[in-house]
């Protein structure tokens, strides 16, 4: 019985490894009509949580910062070659509105390019000041704290600024910049 | 940042991605003083920290509201990248379709077709990756992905069980290097499956001798090697089985099947005791493998046929406490699959992150150990069923954050609304009291002012110039007065002082007169925007209350719109559940029937012996 058997079984595996035991996935079938029908809904469901985020997200901005009093700061960084951001303050009108510490993956979303939306608030028309302290490390390691401010005008829209920490290499230093956008 | 430090910065990210923004390498690596849109810097923010779910978001609301000018095309293809890995593959690939027409940059274009194409693949849909690699022209890919392409094809093709033009297809593999080695293996199956089994062979051999350290290229050879001992053994080639399987590591994936196999290549030859040794050690190992199972049988019945009953008595015995044993522990498995959530069992060793679709199953519970799962989790299926249900997950936490905050948003409206109806007497106020025709006449004076001085007909003097002048009139006057009395020097200083006087008047005029059409232009700005704002307060008035109420619609529909995704979430999510916990409680079905038949085997064998030994006690003197 039992030499019986193992044909059987060297039968079963020959065919277990010529469908199955390929590199990767090999030879699976074309997908089940309940797995599609899964994928759908799927898909399906997340786009309308998509949807809900978006009018979540704008309803929020709406009720918490309408665009008459909104100003957003900014915060960008070069290459990070010569400032290794560590954080960052924020006051305006000589009241800290902000204290962020960045996080090593943030850092490194910002040196490949990506803007953070440091602080979002509300100001009525007006001059106002903006000061930012930045704390980080300097080429050689050490520790330093830099500043800058701008004197900007708020008017009826929403009013965005950027912080930018630039690398001058010929300087060997970074220059701290503050740009206002239309 | 340079191209090469682009590339190795986006090591990290799925891989789609980071071929498709290697592809946008002027905005994805950009310093971002060249990202000339904040919104687009505030996404690729998101992106990078793979906080994908924000960024497509962001990158929505910033294009509805164009806040993208200058990086539209960038945008629109990022954010095909960023459905794709959230699962939206049909969204992905409209945007695609639209973005990536003929004259677009046809080595982005193939490339996302690829990709797209392994996408569905490995979720199972070989019909739609077969149609996403017919727009991919292989010669238009980077060199690297071309045998990956054209491999990937041959296993499509294999799918959908067109063998032959698989073989076609894969046909021929010119190297040995990775993809052209997994394209000579699925042609060398193809081959046998397709009936010409000799030539199938020829590729497998190949295989079988490559001499490479690579773990994915041994991990191959010990397939082919697996694959032709096998064949060789089903055609009764015991001597040719055993060369192949001996070739096979003791330690991969394929060591259990191979060491079976060993043991009756030696059984088909002729050598049934040299199958002990092959056999005893497969049956050292974890119990829940099948060739482990089969070894526990095969042992004994070699021990019969060489006449050791008693040690073929006790390995029955041994085989017959380890099947029962197995079977309470798969009985008990069952148990916990049907009283517990099947995703929570499959996920108890996956991290909380939320890592789109290059997330993979992590590592497979102690629960479910053993290769008899193997084959299940490793379909493509099962991982996208299950990676869907990590999904649905996420949406369902994500809704009931969102469900708990909708009285938080109603807060918000009503605070608005409060401060709102507090400010609004004190400002209609000032505003109702404010005198704009004064205002005007004041302008107006300025304005007759400066056209009087522009044409000479009056200086600008100060306020302090004009009491000045005022007292040096009334001293012309009071000489006047008193000529008489008055000396030729007082009358001479006067002059001089009025002179002096104009003379100081005369040098600033032009200054004076810019001054003055600097604060009549400051006082027209300052004029329209209250006039602006007196209008507008009007309107705000009519505004606020429809905008209020709007509010409060929005926030209803949404709260409403919430409550139904989530009953749907949680359908999905059952469904889900459903679907692999018939998957996983099938599963364990066929190991148990396994364990019993081989345990009725193991009973079989054990009487056999028994019988067997009885009949020659029954024969001794």
């Amino acid at each position: 019985m039992n030499r019986k058997v193992s044909a059987e079984l060297i039968s079963a595996i020959v065919t277990v490894i010529l469908i199955f035991s390929a590199a990767s996935a090999l030879a699976q079938g074309d997908a089940s009509g309940d797995f599609r029908s899964l994928e759908d809904d799927v898909q399906a469901l997340k786009k309308d949580t998509l949807e809900i985020n978006r009018e979540l997200f704008t309803l929020e901005e709406e009720l918490l910062y309408p665009t008459s009093t909104q100003v957003a700061v900014f915060l960008s960084v070069d290459t990070g070659k010569l400032f290794n951001l560590d954080s960052v303050q924020i006051k305006i009108d000589d009241k800290t509105v902000s204290n962020y510490l960045y996080t090593e993956h943030e850092i490194e979303a910002l040196h490949r390019g990506g803007i953070h939306r440091v602080y979002v608030g509300n100001l009525p028309t007006g001059e106002h000041e903006l000061v930012a302290f930045f704390t980080g490390l300097g080429p050689q390691g050490q520790e330093y704290r830099r500043g800058a401010n701008i004197k900007f005008k708020k008017a009826l829209g929403s009013k965005y600024l950027e912080l930018q920490i630039i690398d001058k290499e010929h300087r060997q230093q970074s220059e701290f910049r503050i740009k206002e956008w239309d | 940042m340079k191209c090469t430090d682009l590339m190795s910065s986006l090591r990290t990210l799925p891989l789609w991605l980071t071929l498709l923004l290697a592809s946008l390498s002027v905005s994805a690596g950009a310093r971002p003083q060249n990202v000339q849109d904040l919104a687009y810097g505030e996404v690729l923010y998101d992106f990078f920290r793979q906080d994908y779910f924000s960024a497509i978001t962001h990158l929505d609301v910033a294009l509805q509201r164009n806040q993208l000018p200058h990086h539209h095309v960038e945008a629109e293809l990022l954010k095909g990248g960023l459905l794709l890995s959230y699962g939206l593959y049909d969204q992905a690939e409209l945007i695609f379709n639209q973005l990536l027409v003929a004259d677009s940059d046809p080595l982005v274009r193939n490339r996302v077709w690829f990709h797209l194409a392994r996408i569905r693949h490995r979720q199972g849909f070989a019909l739609e990756s077969r149609e996403l690699l017919n727009k991919v022209h292989d010669t238009d890919l980077p060199a690297e992905l071309q045998d990956e392409a054209r491999q990937l094809r041959g296993r499509v093709l294999m799918d959908l069980g067109e063998y032959g033009a698989a073989v076609d297809t894969l046909m021929p593999p010119s190297h040995t290097d990775l993809w052209n080695a997994y394209a000579r293996f699925n042609l060398g199956v193809s081959l046998i499956r397709a009936g010409e089994v000799a030539e199938g062979r020829a590729h497998l051999s190949i295989l079988g001798e490559l001499d490479d350290p690579e773990a994915e290229l041994l991990t191959l050879r010990d397939k082919a090697n697996l694959a032709l001992g096998y064949i060789a053994l089903r055609e009764k080639q015991g001597d040719t089985a055993a060369q192949y399987l001996r070739k096979i590591r003791l330690n991969g994936f394929s060591a259990e099947p191979a060491l079976l196999g060993l043991g009756w290549a030696e059984v088909a030859d002729g050598h049934p005791s040299l199958a002990l040794a092959p056999w005893d050690e497969l049956s050292r190992r974890d119990i829940t493998g099948p060739a482990v199972q089969e070894s526990l049988l095969a042992i004994p019945y070699i021990l019969i046929e060489a006449g050791d009953y008693g040690q073929a008595e006790s390995r029955y015995q041994r085989a017959i406490n380890i099947f029962v044993s197995e079977r309470q522990r798969l009985n008990k498995l069952t148990k916990q699959v049907l009283e517990n959530s099947v995703v929570d069992l499959l996920l108890a060793n996956a991290d909380s992150g939320n890592d789109g679709q290059d997330w993979q199953l992590p590592s497979i519970p102690d629960t479910f150990r053993g290769s008899a799962w193997e084959k299940l989790f490793s379909g493509n299926e099962f991982q996208s069923v299950l990676r869907n249900a990590r999904d649905l997950r996420f949406l369902a936490n994500k809704l009931n954050a969102w469900q708990d905050s909708m009285g938080a948003y109603k807060d918000m409206l009503a605070l608005r609304r409060t401060g709102y109806e507090q400010r609004l007497p004190r400002v209609v106020d000032r505003l109702e009291h404010l005198d704009m025709s004064a205002a005007h006449r004041l302008r107006d004076s300025y304005v007759q002012r400066m056209q009087q001085a522009e044409a000479g007909e009056t200086a600008l003097p100060t306020g302090d110039e004009r009491r000045l002048e005022a007292r040096l009139r009334t001293i012309g006057d009071l000489l006047k007065r008193y000529d008489d009395g008055a000396s030729d020097a007082q009358k001479e200083k006067l002059r001089l002082l009025n002179g002096v006087y104009r003379w100081r008047l005369s040098v600033d005029h032009k200054a004076r007169l810019w001054s003055l059409r600097k604060q009549i232009k400051g006082l027209d700005q300052a004029l329209a925007e209250t006039e602006i704002r007196h209008r507008g307060l009007a309107n705000a008035r009519k505004r606020a209350i429809r905008g209020f109420d709007g509010y409060d619609r929005r926030i209803a529909v949404l709260e409403m719109t919430i409550g139904k995704l989530c009953r749907r979430v949680d359908r999905a999510i059952d469904r889900h559940e459903d679907y692999l916990r018939t998957l996983v409680l099938r599963n364990l079905d066929q190991q148990r029937t396994h364990l019993k038949s081989f345990e009725v085997q193991a009973r079989f064998g054990l009487a056999r012996v028994y019988d067997l030994a009885a009949g020659r006690v029954g024969e001794s003197p």
